[in-house]
């Protein structure tokens, strides 16, 4: 068996004097989806920064297709082939639809997953909008265009945090959809969610964290089955928002 | 009106107006990536000519010195980036302006000394001399040549910003920075290259200046103070607003000369306060006022000592005893050193009420100083020579003044607070050269009469130790004052909004309300520290109100301690006695202080307060007294505030 894609060793991470992540650890096959669920401040989204170095991981490892990237500077792990799109989206409001996707591409050479074109035949709402700025667009809109953005870069795993949040239940099966069908192209996705329904109806892996701790481990249908695990640390119980 | 001389004064206006905005859209592009506001710039454009004079020197050519020079500045600009701001851009905007007004002295101070005072002559290119006929007039075709040459650097700058890939992540990274670096891009990079390039455009503009304007020192200190108000007027971050407005107050300039030559001068500070009050965001401005950009964050919050702390009561004993020693232990000058080291004081403790407890970045305070200098001299000159009736006036005064401009300015914080305040200063400077009848214009203003404390005849200022204890008195009680203030639930507002104005807002607190309050109050001191530099020089020169003066009390302040009100005390008699050694030393000894200042906002951003602490601290470990692990813990307290 290969190598997982992302391995994550027992890190510790810290914004200042406040410890968030504690003795985590985690790994992304080739090919999967894995998702990250947890309450508000458990720790997901300063994960996915520290798997990037945003910010800096002061314990443990973090390997990327073979390679200790640990202390490596964001813009430098992002070049060897992670994308993350933030929870905030981050469009640039002021560029283009076209400029945030050539912004996207600048450092790909060549080794983007997708093309421009490609981009524009998967979403043609970006083609009609290409000239538009990016604070015109719709949330999803908005939100289609950042995963274009990472797409057209050098993409073996995408990283987004909440992709569905405060998008309208029709687009929620949009991004959905656009997950999937990434993933079905060979791209590896790591995605941090609250939404659990929509996280278990699209990983196929999940990490439950609680406190910056890795408490829970499993498939889709193990994490349905552990309902003392919901209960407690994603205070969703077997008959609630499950059952949407 | 002559048809002829119109058209003259508009050309002239287009060349004025094209220098103006090579240097404004630097300061905009810097700005817009790094929210920094590089009051070096104008050092910059000031050294770009002197490099070109040089170039010229040696080669002949007028065309190699428009090549090497910015070029030079360039890398020059580079240089300074990286060894300075590149590892500070965390830290608050306070310290980048602060750092940059230390880079301004240090350039200034080293072309005086590898190039001279005096003014140069700058020969223009062969190619381009004489006059060229246009219609009945003549006109210079070096001007023509300026007005073209720097439309096409402009033009080439926008197109480099909107068509290049260099330009695209120039744009996004001025918009979000970290969004930039997660598409693999090392936006840092970019910071210094932007940074050069604005450099480049300072050089440019230097060189293109020469043939057209005096090159002088001084060139880049009037030249900063219009990008400023073009900045302002146009509006900051729109490079489009940076063209209209530098046209503009280049054709106001010029045709203000003809039409209304009594105003020379004024016009752009005339039109800088209008555009204030109708259009505070500028004319074509978007930047929204980020309310949250006064924000300055110290690591450790030090409180003022209190005045019956035994040390203080210890060193105002020791300073009691000073004039019983006069003429046998030291001469009276050297008391009289300390009397002006009171004054200034005086004046750094009225800087860091607003700029250490408030976060308004002032660098305008030389105007209450030298109002309050003006104001004493002229009342004891001309209605009554009392010095408690003239310190009326001039506080009154100083504190109208400061509250006027803080009604104009104050809802723009940050770095346009800093940028106005700078040039409502320099206005004030203008005012006391140009009104001469009344200020005595350049000679400065003569004749003052030794000054009487209540104007019976009593009590004479004039009398070293008398003046010397008068002035200790002073600026102990206004400290005291200070302190009371700040400790009242006003000064926990003021305080308050220095940490977060938002959050002070969201409480139902008018916030401009309290700043304009602090400012006028800061004002008054300011004035006070005025009336006693009259009061001690007899004399009121127009140097008072230089820009300089404002960044030497800024020099005084981060020396000391910034957000301490000791602190910035202590700083400012240190200031004043290396001014003394330094200047019997050299006549570069603001080079020096500059180095210093940005040394201190690099190393020791607390000034001499922190090295003192821990200086004790340090001593009191290895006594094993156990009082510095107790200091550590509350000092760990405060940074996790």
């Amino acid at each position: 068996m290969s190598d997982p894609l992302l391995s994550v060793d027992g890190i510790d991470a810290a914004y200042g004097q406040s410890q968030i992540l504690r003795d985590l650890s985690l790994s992304v096959e080739r090919g999967e989806v894995v998702s990250l669920v947890g309450r508000n401040g458990a720790g997901k989204t300063t994960t996915l920064r520290a798997i990037l170095g945003i910010l800096t991981p002061s314990a443990g490892t973090v390997t990327f297709d073979g390679d200790d990237v640990t202390h490596r500077p964001d813009y430098e792990t992002v070049a060897r082939g992670i994308q993350y799109v933030p929870e905030d989206r981050q469009v640039f409001p002021d560029l283009s639809v076209d400029e945030n996707l050539r912004l996207g591409e600048l450092k790909s050479k060549g080794a983007g997953t997708l093309t421009m074109e490609e981009v524009f035949e998967r979403f043609p709402r970006l083609r009609e909008r290409r000239a538009n700025k990016g604070s015109q667009l719709s949330g999803g809109e908005q939100q289609m265009l950042v995963i274009a953005r990472a797409l057209v870069g050098k993409t073996d795993l995408l990283m987004l945090d909440e992709p569905t949040e405060g998008l309208a239940p029709q687009i929620v099966e949009d991004v959905i959809e656009i997950i999937e069908s990434i993933n079905d192209e060979g791209v590896t996705v790591l995605l941090v969610e609250q939404n659990v329904q929509a996280a278990m109806s699209v990983a196929d892996r999940h990490y439950v964290i609680n406190k910056g701790q890795n408490v829970f481990e499993g498939t889709t249908d193990e994490i349905r089955a552990a309902d003392d695990v919901l209960e407690e640390h994603l205070g969703v119980g077997g008959e609630s928002e499950l059952s949407l | 009106m002559d048809v002829n001389l119109l058209v003259l004064q508009l050309l002239n206006g287009l060349a004025l107006g094209v220098l103006y905005l090579l240097i404004a859209s630097g300061l905009s592009v810097i700005f817009g990536m790094t929210d920094i506001i590089n009051f070096a710039h104008g050092a910059l454009y000031m050294l770009g000519a002197y490099v070109g004079l040089s170039v010229i020197d040696a080669t002949g050519s007028f065309w190699l010195a428009l090549l090497l020079a910015p070029l030079s500045i360039g890398v020059v600009g580079v240089f300074l980036e990286r060894t300075t701001l590149h590892r500070i851009y965390d830290r608050d905007p306070l310290y980048h302006i602060i750092l940059t007004f230390g880079l301004t002295l240090m350039l200034s101070d080293a072309v005086e000394f590898i190039w001279g005072k005096s003014p140069q002559q700058f020969p223009g290119p062969d190619a381009i001399t004489g006059a060229v006929a246009l219609g009945p007039i003549f006109y210079p075709k070096y001007k023509l040549f300026l007005i073209v040459a720097g439309i096409a650097v402009a033009g080439g700058v926008w197109l480099l910003f909107e068509k290049t890939n260099f330009g695209l992540i120039v744009r996004g990274g001025a918009q979000s920075r970290q969004t930039v670096r997660i598409m693999g891009i090392n936006i840092s990079n970019y910071f210094t290259l932007v940074f050069g390039l604005a450099a480049v455009l300072a050089g440019v503009a230097g060189v293109l200046a020469g043939p057209f304007l005096n090159v002088t020192p001084t060139m880049g200190d009037q030249i900063i103070i219009t990008a400023f108000i073009v900045v302002v007027v146009g509006g900051l971050g729109s490079f489009r607003g940076s063209v209209v407005a530098a046209l503009l107050i280049g054709l106001v300039q010029s045709l203000g000369t003809v039409f209304v030559p009594q105003l020379t001068g004024f016009l752009v500070y005339l039109l800088m306060i209008l555009v204030l009050l109708v259009r505070p965001q500028g004319l074509l401005g978007e930047y929204e006022v980020r309310s949250d950009s006064t924000k300055v964050t110290f690591s450790e919050i030090i409180e003022p000592v209190s005045i019956t702390d035994k040390r203080a009561l210890g060193l105002l004993g020791v300073l009691a005893l000073v004039p019983l020693g006069m003429g046998s232990l030291y001469s009276p000058y050297f008391v009289g050193l300390l009397s002006l080291m009171f004054i200034w004081a005086l004046l750094a403790l009225s800087l860091d009420m607003v700029m250490g407890y408030m976060g308004l970045l002032s660098f305008g305070h030389a105007a209450f100083f030298g109002i309050g200098a003006y104001a004493t001299g002229l009342f004891t000159m001309h209605v009554f020579n009392s010095f408690v009736a003239a310190a009326a006036v001039a506080i009154v005064v100083a504190a109208g003044v400061a509250w006027i401009i803080g009604a104009l300015s104050i809802r723009l914080t940050g770095v346009y607070f800093a940028m106005i305040t700078l040039a409502f200063a320099q206005m004030f400077h203008q005012l006391a050269l140009t009104w001469n009848d009344v200020t005595g214009g350049s000679d400065g203003l003569t004749g003052m009469p030794t000054v009487d404390l209540f104007g019976a005849g009593l009590v004479s200022l004039g009398d070293t130790a008398t003046f010397y204890y008068f002035a200790l008195f002073v600026t102990v009680a206004a400290y005291v004052v200070t302190v009371k203030l700040l400790d009242s639930p006003f000064g926990r507002v003021v305080t308050a909004i220095r940490e977060s104005e938002r959050r002070v807002s969201f409480l139902g607190y008018d916030t401009n309300v309290y700043k304009r309050r602090a400012f006028a109050l800061s004002g008054a001191i300011g004035g006070l520290a005025g009336a006693l530099l009259a009061t001690y020089q007899t004399f009121v020169s127009a140097g008072t109100l230089h820009w300089v003066v404002s960044g030497d009390v800024v020099i005084a302040m981060m020396f000391g301690g910034i957000g301490t009100l000791f602190g910035p005390m202590f700083g400012a008699g240190l200031f004043i006695g290396l001014q003394e050694i330094l200047s019997s030393y050299t006549d570069q000894w603001r080079f020096v202080l500059g180095l210093l200042l940005v040394l201190t906002v690099m190393v020791a951003p607390r000034g001499l307060i922190t090295v003192y602490s821990s200086v004790r601290d340090a001593v009191r470990l290895r006594m094993g007294s156990g009082g510095g692990p107790q200091r550590d813990a509350a000092t760990d307290g405060g940074e996790n505030r």
